[in-house]
């Protein structure tokens, strides 16, 4: 019983990362855009909740930090994507890498020293805000004008732009919005699941697993939060099932094969009726 | 009284060269329908969406009754100022509440989902225009969507309303019922801009005709001094004569369908056992109502489909079973129904375009030499008179007139034995009509067969050497001229 109690801490502490950079990335997409960069944003994420974390005490404040640090690194993506009309895949790639460097020399300088943690339990109010934030952004995606209006630019661009859309304003808050919460979501890993400590590569491709997940959850806030729950419990049960003496290369697996069978069966249950924004994914 | 809507010596050259408005002056006034003609290209379209904020002139002045120029559609809808585009631009993933609800928002009319959905079920109930709040856009036909624009229309363009070519993807009878609503609304208080290449429309519908021609204002006729000729004389500075028709002596036997079965993609048999002969040098009319087999017959000859039971002998060859690329090598030329995507590419060039679905009929090039695919294209543009900035100019920007003219010309231009078309005039306006029909004619004087399958009985009558009508899947009488328009009429509605 121990264990199944610490493994559903875990799933929950795993689910909160993912889930707050997901919903961002979901919102996003909503609206008609891809942001690839989310590894990068969660590394610089990361490091700075880290650094800041020790400078200042307080893992709300490094939290705070770091998704403003990450928010500017946005930038990288929301001016020439979003105002000068690049290629959002090559410039989500190029954020990546960006992120990912600097992350590595924003870390190296907090020498090893560890900032003070976040305790990662379901009392944590940071898991209350994750659920909180779900609620919100299925309001705002669901019940609001602003909500209508996102998933119409994400339906067509051409229509949007014709129509008066506000599309680079509300594209753009939406980029800077979800870099924010990628950035949270990147602190959130290295104080609460890796006990303060920054090291190289902490995120661990969980930004990659955060955009799966998005399309996991079919664009929906309330789907990511629980497709972000299931992946977390399944990340957590990989100490488990090695436990049980599963080997461990097959153990770290699972995870990933799991969520490729709830995907197949979203696509056969739920494809017909949710789709996903044509801006981003067109299925014909 | 004051104009609601003044503009002065409006010009608009696109970055392509194309100067589609040329020192356009307008008054709009209260009160009043303006029908605006002109054909494919006159720059009727370009005109308006400046005037609804859609696009900025190169340069001119508009005034919006006593403030300036709207600068965005934005600007424009908050003002009272909205255009009904020609083809809806509703987004599939809303319900009507929530598309129409953004345009409200968007013209600076703050409602709630419930406010919204009063004002719709108000508007819809008192202008008779039925619509589902709830139900989702993509589930609604064209016919219905083109409704809930007119709605948005109604509920955004308080002050002056455009409306492009409303009428396009609608019956004689929604035509009607749309005349009345323009002048009900216009009795309210508003400018109307009826936008239309369809004379007699426009002459039911306007307190005044403006008539433009190549980007100019040419004539502003009142109603009571409108007539179809002068209207006509206005569009095209002459009035163009119609061409005669295929008065040669038919030849041999070049398109045989034998008992042709074609199973309908809903179920049963879209063409029940249909038989017909194309000689050289006349036009077979097909008459009928749409959906009564007549896409069925074209894919079955074209090679889309494949019929269950049944011979089609192209010169008396059996090409039941080859690809549709191995029929056109054989002298068959198509003008489909549908010209993007199906006849040309939109993206390409006109030289592409033109080029090489004609190249590719002697066997696929396996390099393209510029200059001759320039030569080609360049016959094609100069014989079938399309209007270009050049044959580099991506297709997809010329009107919806100098496509057809363009692909009637590339398909002619192969020499073709047999011309299957179906609808090929449809959309085009007067001239662009005329053309067509003499190039149909042209091409089986030359010797060709044409088969034409056409909604239009008057255009079948004028050009056609026999007539035969398909009605439910099969043929259920043949005539000859002269035509007795209700005898066919008649057998269109039986089988």
């Amino acid at each position: 019983m121990v264990e199944l109690a610490s493994l559903v801490t875990a799933a929950l502490a795993n689910a909160v990362p993912l889930a707050l950079a997901g919903i961002g990335e979901a919102l996003l997409e909503r609206s008609g855009r891809v942001n690839l960069g989310v590894e990068g944003l969660m590394a610089i994420g990361a490091a700075v909740g880290v650094l800041a974390g020790i400078h200042l005490g307080s893992p709300y404040l490094a939290l705070l930090g770091s998704g403003i640090a990450a928010a500017m690194l946005s930038l990288l993506y929301v001016v020439p994507v979003i105002l000068m009309g690049a290629d959002q895949i090559v410039a989500g790639l190029a954020l990546f890498f960006a992120g990912t460097a600097l992350a590595d020399l924003v870390g190296s300088a907090t020498g090893g020293a560890p900032a003070p943690p976040l305790d990662g339990s379901p009392r944590d109010p940071i898991a209350a805000s994750t659920l909180a934030l779900a609620a919100g952004a299925m309001v705002l995606l669901y019940r609001s004008w602003l909500g209508v209006e996102i998933r119409a630019m994400g339906e067509s661009e051409e229509y949007a732009v014709a129509r008066g859309l506000r599309v680079p304003l509300i594209q753009g808050g939406l980029a800077v919005a979800a870099a924010f919460l990628a950035g949270v979501a990147g602190a959130y890993m290295a104080l609460a699941l890796h006990n303060g400590r920054w090291y190289s590569g902490i995120t661990a491709g969980w930004g990659w697993i955060a955009l799966g997940l998005v399309i996991l959850g079919y664009w929906s806030p309330a789907g990511v939060l629980l497709a972000s729950l299931l992946t977390g419990a399944l990340l957590a049960s990989r100490t488990l099932l090695a436990a049980y003496g599963v080997n461990e290369a097959l153990a770290d697996m699972a995870p990933y094969l799991a969520v490729l069978a709830a995907l197949l069966a979203m696509s056969l249950v739920a494809g017909r009726r949710v789709r996903p924004p044509a801006m981003v994914w067109r299925r014909e | 009284m004051e104009p609601l809507l003044e503009a002065r010596g409006i010009w608009k050259v696109y970055p392509n060269g194309v100067e589609a408005n040329r020192g356009v002056d307008v008054e709009l006034y209260p009160g009043q329908v303006y029908a605006l003609l002109g054909e494919n290209g006159a720059g009727k379209t370009t005109l308006v969406k400046i005037l609804s904020g859609v696009e900025k002139p190169t340069r001119g002045m508009i005034r919006l009754g006593r403030g300036p120029a709207p600068s965005s559609p934005l600007q424009a809808q908050r003002a009272g100022v909205y255009m009904v585009p020609q083809h809806p631009t509703l987004f599939p993933n809303l319900t009507v509440l929530e598309d129409i609800g953004l345009a409200l928002r968007m013209a600076g009319i703050k409602v709630s989902r419930e406010g919204a959905r009063r004002l719709i079920r108000d508007a819809s109930a008192r202008y008779g225009l039925t619509v589902d709040p709830d139900a989702r856009i993509e589930g609604l036909g064209v016919g219905e969507r083109q409704r809930v624009e007119v709605l948005k229309g109604i509920l955004v363009g308080r002050r002056v309303l455009f409306l492009d070519e409303p009428s396009t993807h609608m019956t004689p009878g929604e035509v009607d019922t749309l005349v009345s609503l323009a002048r009900r609304l216009a009795g309210e208080g508003r400018a109307i801009v009826y936008i239309t290449h369809r004379i007699e429309e426009a002459l039911a519908v306007a307190d005044k005709v403006l008539v433009m021609r190549r980007g100019r204002l040419v004539a502003t006729l009142d109603r009571e001094e409108a007539s179809r000729d002068k209207v006509l004389a206005a569009m095209f500075g002459r009035i163009p004569g119609r061409p005669k028709p295929a008065s040669t002596r038919p030849g041999g036997e070049v398109l045989r369908v034998e008992d042709l079965w074609v199973p309908s993609p809903h179920g049963g048999w879209a063409i029940r056992g249909v038989s017909l002969k194309v000689r050289a040098g006349e036009v077979l009319g097909v008459a009928g109502i749409a959906g009564n087999g007549q896409r069925e017959l074209v894919e079955a000859i074209v090679g889309l489909t494949k019929p269950r039971r049944g011979k089609i002998l192209l010169n008396g060859i059996d090409i039941g079973g080859l690809p549709p690329q191995a029929r056109m090598r054989m002298g068959l030329a198509v003008v489909p129904e549908e010209r993007l995507g199906w006849a040309v590419a939109p993206g390409l060039s006109v030289c592409l375009n033109t080029a090489l679905p004609l190249l590719a009929r002697n066997g696929s090039p396996l390099l393209l030499r510029r200059s001759y695919a320039k030569m080609l294209a360049g016959k094609v543009v100069r014989e079938a008179r399309v209007k270009t900035s050049g044959l580099d100019q991506p297709v997809e920007t010329l009107s919806g007139g100098n496509i057809q003219r363009l692909v009637v010309g590339r398909e002619l231009a192969a020499g073709p034995r047999v011309v299957v078309a179906m609808n090929p005039a449809a959309g085009l306006d007067y001239n662009g009509a005329s053309m067509v029909e003499s190039m149909l004619l042209e091409t089986a004087a030359r010797g060709a067969g044409v088969l034409l399958i056409d909604e239009d009985l008057d255009l079948l009558a004028r050009v056609s050497s026999r007539i035969v009508v398909l009605s439910r899947g099969t043929l259920t009488g043949e005539f000859t001229p002269p035509y007795d328009v209700e005898a066919i009429g008649r057998a269109m509605t039986m089988g």
